[in-house]
């Protein structure tokens, strides 16, 4: 397969296009063509960002396992509208659009087209408003559609996602409000569908929140344009970052399963709906998709390779028992982490010459449903796991995946 | 004479507007950038485990 990078590509256009004597605008057309041409006509993906670090961006753009950054955005996703890796921002000028590609404008002009579109979210969505700002969700604006105003980020996710065919939320901060949601934040930052644990004060189902500025979005809790009767399906890939695995491995799999755009048009509601069912992954709790660990514990899912190495303490074999025999087997790894008393098993102290579990340090793995520990970060070679995580190199698991983070989680160096 | 917007700027990590108005010459007489957000970390980080500052702020 031929690889080039996305510069690469870019640097391509404009050679064409200069050739061709095209201008940026036209160029932009170019680019947008041979990408629908790429991918076949797939459903495009528009990817929002609000109160966010970018953090999920840079972990998508670290991608390897599956596939590479570029080939994921030359060759298997259509990604419409994604402010920190598009190549050119949009223009106004007196108040009218001067530059329409690659801005906002681009971006609803799916929502205005009735074409199917796939919405991933990162990063908070803020629906305070800001003393002396002008109302709800002021805190984060996110781009001009007319040249004169800001769009907020709570209007315009909300208005996007109710004719969303699917939402993805990415990180933590979208799914459940993350740290933007800390104690103590004044800018009561949402999740898509939940906001900490509660289910129904997200910033789609919250019914207090009024109706948004664009129009067709109706107060309080959004419904799913197609099918009015069923909520947004959203699929929260929760972490902070989420594991580029998550990330690509659910957006490409929705993506690969959904069939092109023209065949989705023709489709009846009943048919549609089995589509998605069939695109969509199947769910754990809080909507996090079962193939990419939030199933088990962090202890488990690798297994961790701390938790059998204390000398000193309690040892618990592969029954659950305690065992303080000389020697342990190898651990069984599919086994459940012991039932009853994790309190116990993370207080095991470890002296100078053991490396053994951290919990008693505080580290939150234990309470953390996410398959860092299987998976591990930084893959530089595809198709194998990463080099290394979090709790391997002793440092602490904080629990990113969870929806208390950073809050019930807990402090993070504190055994809790 | 004329006002060119630019919003969001792209390429950057998070959200910006510039605002830049030309004269008829095309010589700029006024700029403005607009960060567009706000999460309050200093607000967060209050009477939290002083340990835990970095591991916020690094998500920033």
């Amino acid at each position: 397969m031929l690889r080039i990078t996305r510069r690469d590509f870019l640097k391509y256009c404009s050679v064409a296009a200069g050739a061709l004597g095209l201008s940026a605008s036209t160029l932009m057309k170019v680019e947008n063509a041979l990408a629908k041409d790429v991918t076949n006509g797939g459903v495009p993906v528009i990817w929002i960002s609000g109160a966010a670090c970018t953090g999920c961006t840079m972990s998508l753009a670290n991608t390897r396992f599956y596939t590479t950054v570029d080939d994921l955005l030359l060759n298997r996703i259509d990604l419409r509208y994604l402010d920190t890796l598009m190549s050119t921002a949009g223009a106004y000028v007196d108040g009218s659009v001067y530059e329409g590609a690659n801005s906002l404008t681009e971006a609803k002009f799916w929502y205005d087209s009735g074409l199917p579109y796939v919405l991933a979210v990162e990063g908070a969505i803020q629906a305070a408003p800001p003393p002396g700002g002008t109302g709800a969700g002021d805190y984060c604006r996110i781009g001009d559609l007319t040249g004169t105003g800001d769009e907020t980020m709570l209007g315009i996710t909300r208005a996007f996602a109710s004719k969303a065919l699917a939402v993805l939320a990415i990180g933590t901060c979208s799914s459940f409000g993350g740290i933007p949601n800390g104690r103590g934040s004044a800018t009561n930052a949402k999740g898509l569908l939940c906001q900490g644990t509660s289910q129904t004060k997200g910033a789609l189902t919250d019914a207090s929140i009024a109706a948004n500025v664009l129009t067709g979005v109706p107060a309080g809790a959004v419904a799913w344009a197609l099918d009015p009767t069923k909520t947004v399906p959203v699929v929260n890939i929760s972490g902070c970052p989420p594991h580029p695995d998550w990330i690509v491995g659910t957006i490409a799999n929705i993506l690969d399963t959904l069939p092109p755009v023209s065949t989705l048009l023709s489709l009846s509601t009943a048919e549609l709906a089995a589509a998605m069912a069939a695109a969509l992954p199947s769910a754990t709790s809080y909507n996090r998709p079962s193939d990419y660990g939030y199933r088990e514990y962090q202890c488990n899912a690798g297994p961790c390779p701390w938790r059998y190495n204390n000398t000193t303490g309690r040892k618990y074999n592969n029954s659950g028992a305690t065992d303080n025999s000389a020697t342990l087997a190898e651990p069984d790894w599919n086994r459940r982490y012991p039932v009853g008393n994790s309190r116990a098993l993370g207080k095991n102290k470890w002296t100078g010459t053991d490396l053994g579990c951290l919990g008693i340090l505080g580290c939150k793995g234990r309470k953390t449903k996410a398959d860092c520990s299987k998976r591990r970060w930084n893959t530089d070679v595809a198709e194998e796991y990463g080099v290394n995580w979090c709790v391997g190199s002793r440092g602490n698991c904080q629990g990113c995946t969870e929806p208390t983070f950073p809050d019930k989680v807990g402090k993070f160096y504190t055994f809790i | 004479m004329a006002t060119i917007t630019i919003d969001p700027v792209n390429r950057i990590e998070g959200h910006l507007k510039v605002v830049v108005q030309t004269d008829t010459a095309g010589i700029i007489t006024d700029a403005a950038c607009t960060g567009n957000l706000f999460r309050g970390f200093e607000l967060i980080m209050n009477r939290r485990d002083p340990r835990d500052a970095p591991v916020i702020t690094q998500r920033i």
